[in-house]
């Protein structure tokens, strides 16, 4: 199974700039149903993917690729001539809290949003707009999700990942990929593996992926990374004891952060003594989640786990 | 000064040839906890 993207999924790209463009173009590679752009100056026109498929993504297919992506003015109308159900967004800060909102009232059921350095007053407004929509947006500032052999959605390399199962949930895009690199070496693999982003205000947490995965029959264990700032693991630890019937593997960043310096992501800041990487592993710990000492360590965490489970 | 390097995703065959080809003095290492052992070895 996995949760959230499969093989049938049908993605449009919102911005399609040198980023979009390049992430499309590995995309359509990987196998992804890439159906459809989003660019409001390119209305009317397409642009053309092609080169050499790889190997990693979607099995069967020929080895090479050529596909011409239709360009609409409008998500609406992206949506209305493709029939695509999630996108994935490239659009420039300034500018994305608003795709988010475009997406959402076209009625899309998963939006998810790679751009970093969205104003967080933005993110506020966009959130309270999806609150009483049916789109579940993931991120910002994520790497996106893959589903491993069916599906890539953002900018992970293909090749480190395995069809498993682990799920994998992270506020960390470069530690996604270390967990990962991990669990496909230990011969584990991945169902799906979700960026939840490093911004403070964002649209999936931990929680939401791990009753997602909770529910996945394909899904035997879940590795989640997090880091300072927040309470998002403590409140994932209070939904694992309550809840999870699957073992958990954690890594936490940040144990030797300074307080109160932001480090690198918007939402990585101990602030007002709060948001500790000690307290985070003491509360995940508590609710029976392997902790890995360090980033080298979480696919050995994960075995551990499931022996103990 | 001692320059240990791990490279993995996207373009990582690329990223290798360039390094490679740069002439500069580059240890590589496989993993995390490599690099981290070769780095401290050539700096103690």
């Amino acid at each position: 199974m996995s949760v959230l993207i499969d093989r049938d999924t049908r993605v449009i790209v919102q911005g399609l700039g040198k980023t979009g463009s390049f992430h499309t173009d590995t995309a359509i590679a990987y196998g992804t149903r890439m159906v459809g752009a989003v660019h409001p100056t390119k209305a009317g026109t397409s642009e053309v993917f092609r080169g050499d498929t790889d190997p990693s993504g979607v099995p069967g297919r020929d080895e090479t690729y050529d596909v011409e992506l239709p360009i609409f003015g409008t998500v609406a109308a992206a949506v209305a001539e493709t029939g695509a159900t999630a996108s994935v967004v490239y659009v420039p800060p300034p500018f994305a809290a608003d795709a988010i909102m475009e997406a959402a009232d076209a009625g899309l059921e998963l939006v998810i949003c790679i751009t970093e350095g969205i104003p967080v007053a933005d993110m506020v407004i966009a959130k309270r707009f999806l609150d009483d929509r049916a789109t579940r947006l993931v991120g910002p500032n994520c790497p996106g999700v893959i589903t491993p052999g069916q599906c890539k959605i953002g900018i992970m390399p293909g090749y480190i990942h395995a069809p498993g199962r682990i799920g994998v949930v992270s506020r960390s895009g470069t530690l996604t990929y270390e967990a990962v690199f991990q669990l496909t070496e230990i011969g584990l693999g991945q169902t799906t593996a979700i960026g939840i982003g490093g911004d403070p205000v964002n649209g999936t947490s931990f929680v939401d992926c791990l009753a997602l995965f909770n529910e996945d029959p394909q899904t035997d264990g879940v590795v989640m990374i997090g880091e300072i700032g927040g309470t998002a693991e403590e409140e994932a630890a209070e939904w694992i004891s309550a809840e999870m019937t699957k073992p958990v593997a954690g890594f936490i960043a940040g144990t030797t952060a300074p307080p109160g310096k932001r480090m690198g992501h918007a939402g990585a800041i101990i602030s007002g003594g709060l948001g500790t990487a000690d307290a985070k592993i003491s509360a995940l710990e508590g609710a029976g989640v392997v902790i890995a000492p360090t980033p080298t360590d979480m696919g050995n965490a994960m075995v551990e786990a499931m022996g103990r489970a | 000064m001692p320059l240990v390097v791990r490279l993995e995703g996207t373009n990582v065959e690329m990223g290798k040839q360039i390094i490679d080809e740069s002439g500069l003095n580059v240890v590589s290492a496989s993993d995390m906890k490599d690099g981290a052992g070769k780095i401290v070895s050539l700096t103690t």
